[in-house]
């Protein structure tokens, strides 16, 4: 289990809060004398993120901006780093999540791409890509957490 | 009729995927839960956990309906596949992951006499999952059931069990014993 804060919370937090919320960490692990390490992490930059998705994907910026419903322009900016989204970070998390597992499934860019552009039927015949970006973000989700846990019929 | 079980049954999974996620099961539901429903499956052995994780696997990525899934199966997919994705799929990584569970009211419908005294006959256990679905929401109501165990409809000699309560399956009832990471041949020949 772990906490995870950024600075400024932290800060901003009473030495007896934080305690309370390590004790109750240490409670829910159940060991007598749990190790407890602090490690202070820079956040992804969501450029990094984004470079990430369009690794997996395998397509241009302006389908990524596409897929997520904003103008190139807003993209180049998230990019860079210069504006973080205000909205859209649901579908931002949706498919960086997809990535996650199509890139644990699919480790080789072939194979991924074979995937992505292959007509699926539980996707009205869309393939997994062309489904990205008519929207059926959930769909896709979907059809990606049956192929990491299985369905036991 | 109803039983109470503890033991370890198995799960495989993606090797990043959370070991007790229930959320692929939760959002497309399966065969004894509705969308929305939570419920984690497992398999009484490794052989019944990686069947399924297969027969999925390869449906859904090279897009050949499987009816049944065995080394003569894969061997037909494997020749109708181009060779070097073939080579590929031997990369992927999952997880065979050993689970302790302890579960109360279960029910036991892989048994014929527990089918007999509740008439449901076997082919509706493995046929269309809106009539198991349906099923299970009298039985749940009549039996305050937690879980399930039932015939593969893949090899119906291998039985799963499916945890089916909300309370269980947030409580400390349901531990990873130990996790080991497979490759995709070593999967296909847990099915030997």
């Amino acid at each position: 289990m772990r906490i995870s804060m950024r600075a400024r919370e932290f800060k901003k937090m009473k030495p007896r809060e934080l305690k309370q919320k390590i004790t109750k960490i240490i409670e829910a692990v159940n060991i007598s004398d749990p190790l407890i390490t602090i490690d202070v992490t820079a956040p992804t930059p969501l450029g990094e993120n984004l470079s990430f998705i369009k690794k997996v994907l395998m397509i241009e910026w302006k389908e990524i901006a596409e897929i997520l419903g904003v103008s190139p322009r807003t993209l180049q900016r998230w990019r860079r780093d210069e504006t973080t989204p205000k909205e859209k970070t649901d579908k931002l998390e949706k498919i960086y999540n997809i990535c996650t597992i199509l890139l644990a499934a699919y480790p080789t860019e072939r194979l991924r791409k074979y995937f992505l552009h292959s007509p699926e039927s539980s996707l009205s015949s869309w393939s997994p890509l062309d489904a990205l970006k008519k929207g059926k973000i959930d769909e896709v989700y979907q059809l990606l957490l049956v192929i990491a846990e299985g369905t036991y019929a | 009729m109803l039983k109470s079980i503890k033991g370890e049954y198995y799960r495989i999974v993606l090797e990043i995927y959370p070991p007790l996620s229930t959320s692929g099961a939760e959002a497309r539901g399966g065969r004894w839960n509705k969308p929305g429903e939570p419920a984690l499956y497992l398999s009484f052995s490794k052989k019944g956990a990686a069947r399924e994780v297969v027969k999925h696997y390869l449906e859904k990525t090279f897009k050949i309906p499987l009816k049944t899934c065995n080394r003569e199966s894969i061997e037909k997919i494997r020749l109708k596949v181009p060779r070097e994705l073939w080579k590929d799929v031997q990369q992927t990584r999952f997880r065979v992951v050993r689970i302790e569970c302890e579960v109360e009211n279960v029910l036991n419908v892989g048994e014929e006499k527990t089918r007999k005294k509740l008439g449901i006959d076997i082919e509706k256990l493995t046929g269309s999952q809106e009539i198991t679905r349906k099923l299970i929401q009298t039985l749940k109501t009549k039996f305050k059931l937690e879980g399930i165990i039932y015939p593969s409809s893949l090899n119906p000699k291998e039985k799963h069990l499916c945890i089916l309560d909300k309370k269980v399956l947030k409580s400390g009832k349901i531990k990873k014993k130990s996790s080991t990471r497979v490759s995709f041949s070593e999967l296909i020949s847990l099915l030997e």
